[in-house]
């Protein structure tokens, strides 16, 4: 690896570690509106149940101050639209959108359709994006899969499925 | 009751309960057990906390016996399986195998990988034996002195565990902090136990709090399918798969090796979060300075490797001691331990030993038989577990996101285990992404509630006077041990690092020739 791509590796990740700063900001953000309103009950202010999630959500704010501030001293806000398009491009990221996106909608459809079909639909999705291997032996282990799920499952354990 | 006593009693209860405890479906979960954690240490992509993960939303379907006995079997086969995919394709199995990777690889580019993985079987198997009895010496005195705590004390506990496990297990100790602030307001949702005011509840599943395992599940199961999803990472095997060889001329020589390396693995364990990752390194620096053959190490020597295997199994027996006397797990694996304690209704901590007689002897039984056929399953069946390092990845993780669905469904059958799943799957993959390590977030979620209850009764106890809490003198001892911790166990990561380091170095050195 070229210094230059070290460079633009390394500005990538603290532009990463920025974001996720400002996510955990947002959080305890969140946390301490939502635990300052829980602050009315009990005797007093360290036995209401707002006052740890309070001190938790405090912590939390801190820490992220620390790593946003750690992020702007190294300048990576100016790297946030090169990180964005540079996502957008690679492959690694778009193989984890597809497989993000797959897997999210049989999360979805779970509980909405029979789950044998919806679980060999899901497999076999999966295996044709990834190209596992033959056809016939995807639709082999896909269907073996759905089987076993329904002979230990649902036979075996009498457990009922969503 | 003191702590003699409690050998008595524990030993008197185990010979009562012994045709249970062994009974052929115990013996036949051990081995069947342990023959699981070999394949699944050895599969690509799979981690043994992750198989205890799925494993754990089915077995509290079986009696405790079987299905502890499943839990450990599977927790030892697959940590010591992490050591042959170091050795063989120089991919760690788990993190405690980084530093077999060191010495394991370059001895099977070196044509020696039969060899290396009969000794490192043999001596990881006995190092396991050593500190798990070990460990059955310390849990009751620790129990004993566990009494002691209050409410201020435990809450403290649990601080440090937190705090170590945060500043140890990952790079960076903000982060790591964050994540396990994270998992403690995690473990806050649903109705507070004192008031049963509703914390963070938006809808009506939320009041009765979020279920462990889902959580477990989307952040061990779902984020790590992710991971190895979204690249290809060739790798192959430097020959063909072959029968290792168990040299016991060898192994007897390295006794004293062996000893050391399992008393390091064990000790360094006790450190919440931290054991596994790190104790490898402190074991692996040892026996090159007292070693004759120094130079050797980084180059191929079966000293470094065993070393670091033999404290990569021992930590298991050490991160017991905590998980089983204060309620705060030691790695991932002794997390889903305690889960699986909980589920079957008892409660970790100093009480355990003293309620339910039997159970300390019962779990050193089953890690000793587990250790045996750890040893007789690869004796008998190297090559083919070797070969299994061969299945495809992209075939087998879609697979566990099934099995990922099914277990998060059978916690409390409702579709919205499945989606907080899911959830914590998106949530764990980022955090992995940028360096976050997830010990500290699911010690958070399995004692946060602990915590919160601890902290409020005790500040509730002293009428708010945080000056009281903090003059108690067990208290100081524990704020006090904390530093300390702190301050050592940040030197062990150093060293840890400047090998890691040293490695990368090397690694760059003969790529360059």
């Amino acid at each position: 690896m070229s210094s230059g791509e070290k460079q633009k590796t390394q500005d990538h990740q603290n532009t990463s570690d920025l974001l996720v700063g400002l996510l955990f900001l947002g959080l305890a953000v969140f946390i301490i509106v939502e635990s300052a309103g829980m602050l009315h009950r009990g005797q007093y202010l360290v036995d209401a149940p707002g006052f740890i999630p309070l001190l938790m959500g405090v912590s939390l704010l801190v820490l992220s101050v620390i790593i946003i501030t750690q992020m702007i001293i190294k300048k990576a806000y100016l790297d946030v639209a090169g990180w964005t398009l540079d996502n957008l491009r690679n492959d690694d990221f778009k193989r984890w959108m597809a497989v993000f996106g797959i897997t999210a909608v049989y999360f979805i459809l779970v509980g909405r359709f029979s789950f044998y079909v919806l679980t060999f639909a899901y497999l076999l999705a999966m295996f044709l994006y990834f190209r596992s291997t033959k056809i016939w032996l995807m639709l082999l282990v896909s269907f073996g899969v759905s089987l076993l799920v329904y002979l230990v499952f649902y036979l075996g354990f009498r457990m009922p499925l969503p | 009751m003191d702590f003699f006593d409690l050998y008595i009693t524990e030993l008197a209860a185990f010979g009562e309960q012994f045709t249970e405890v062994m009974s052929p479906l115990v013996i036949l979960a051990l081995f069947f057990g342990t023959a699981f954690g070999l394949i699944i240490g050895i599969l690509p992509g799979l981690s043994v906390t992750m198989a205890m993960t799925l494993l754990l939303t089915f077995v509290f379907r079986i009696p405790f016996e079987i299905g502890w006995a499943l839990l450990i079997s599977v927790y030892v086969g697959g940590i010591f399986a992490g050591g042959i995919t170091a050795i063989m394709i120089n991919i760690p199995g788990t993190p405690g195998a980084i530093a077999t990777c060191v010495d394991g690889f370059p001895l099977a580019r070196k044509g020696k990988s039969r060899e290396t993985v009969g000794l490192v079987t043999l001596s990881s198997g006995t190092g396991e034996i050593i500190a798990t009895l070990v460990m059955f010496i310390l849990i009751p005195i620790a129990a004993t002195l566990a009494l002691l705590l209050g409410d201020w004390e435990l809450a403290l506990v649990c601080l440090i565990g937190i705090i170590l496990a945060g500043a140890i297990a990952g790079d960076n100790p903000i982060k790591g902090w964050m994540a396990g602030i994270m998992g403690l307001v995690i473990a806050m949702v649903g109705l507070e136990p004192i008031y049963a005011h509703p914390r963070f509840a938006y809808v009506p599943e939320l009041y009765y709090g979020i279920d462990f395992i889902p959580v477990l599940l989307g952040i061990f199961g779902l984020s790590e399918v992710f991971l190895v999803l979204k690249e290809k990472v060739p790798y192959s095997l430097p020959g063909k798969p072959e029968k290792a060889i168990f040299m016991w001329n060898e192994f007897k020589r390295k006794k004293k090796d062996v000893v050391r390396s399992a008393l390091i693995g064990m000790g360094v364990g006790i450190i919440p979060g931290t054991g596994e990752s790190v104790a490898p390194w402190v074991s692996y620096t040892f026996a090159q300075r007292s070693s004759q053959n120094p130079e050797d190490f980084g180059k191929g020597s079966n000293e470094g490797v065993l070393a670091a295997e033999v404290a990569n199994n021992a930590t298991s027996g050490g991160a017991l001691i905590p998980t089983l006397v204060l309620g705060i797990p030691g790695s991932g694996p002794t997390a889903i331990m305690l889960a699986a304690l909980l589920i079957y209704g008892f409660r970790p901590g100093p009480m355990l030993i003293i309620d339910t007689p039997g159970i300390l002897s019962m779990t050193v039984v089953y890690f000793f038989l587990a250790a045996l056929f750890m040893i007789f399953v690869t004796f008998l069946f190297s090559k083919q577990l070797i070969s299994v390092l061969s299945l495809k990845r992209d075939l087998l993780m879609p697979i566990i996101v099934v099995f990922c669905v099914l277990g998060a469904w059978a916690a409390n059958y409702t579709l919205f285990d499945i989606s907080v799943a899911l959830a914590f799957g998106v949530i764990g993959c980022i955090l992995r992404l940028r360096g976050f390590t997830l010990a500290p977030l699911v010690l958070g979620v399995l004692i946060g509630g602990l915590f919160d209850q601890y902290l409020r009764r005790a500040l509730l106890t002293y009428d708010a006077n945080i000056f009281a809490l903090l003059s108690r003198p067990i208290g100081l001892f524990l704020i006090a041990f904390m530093i300390f911790l702190l301050y050592s166990s940040f030197k062990m990561k150093k060293v840890a690092k400047e090998k890691e380091k040293e490695k990368l170095s090397e690694e760059v050195c003969d790529t360059t020739d």
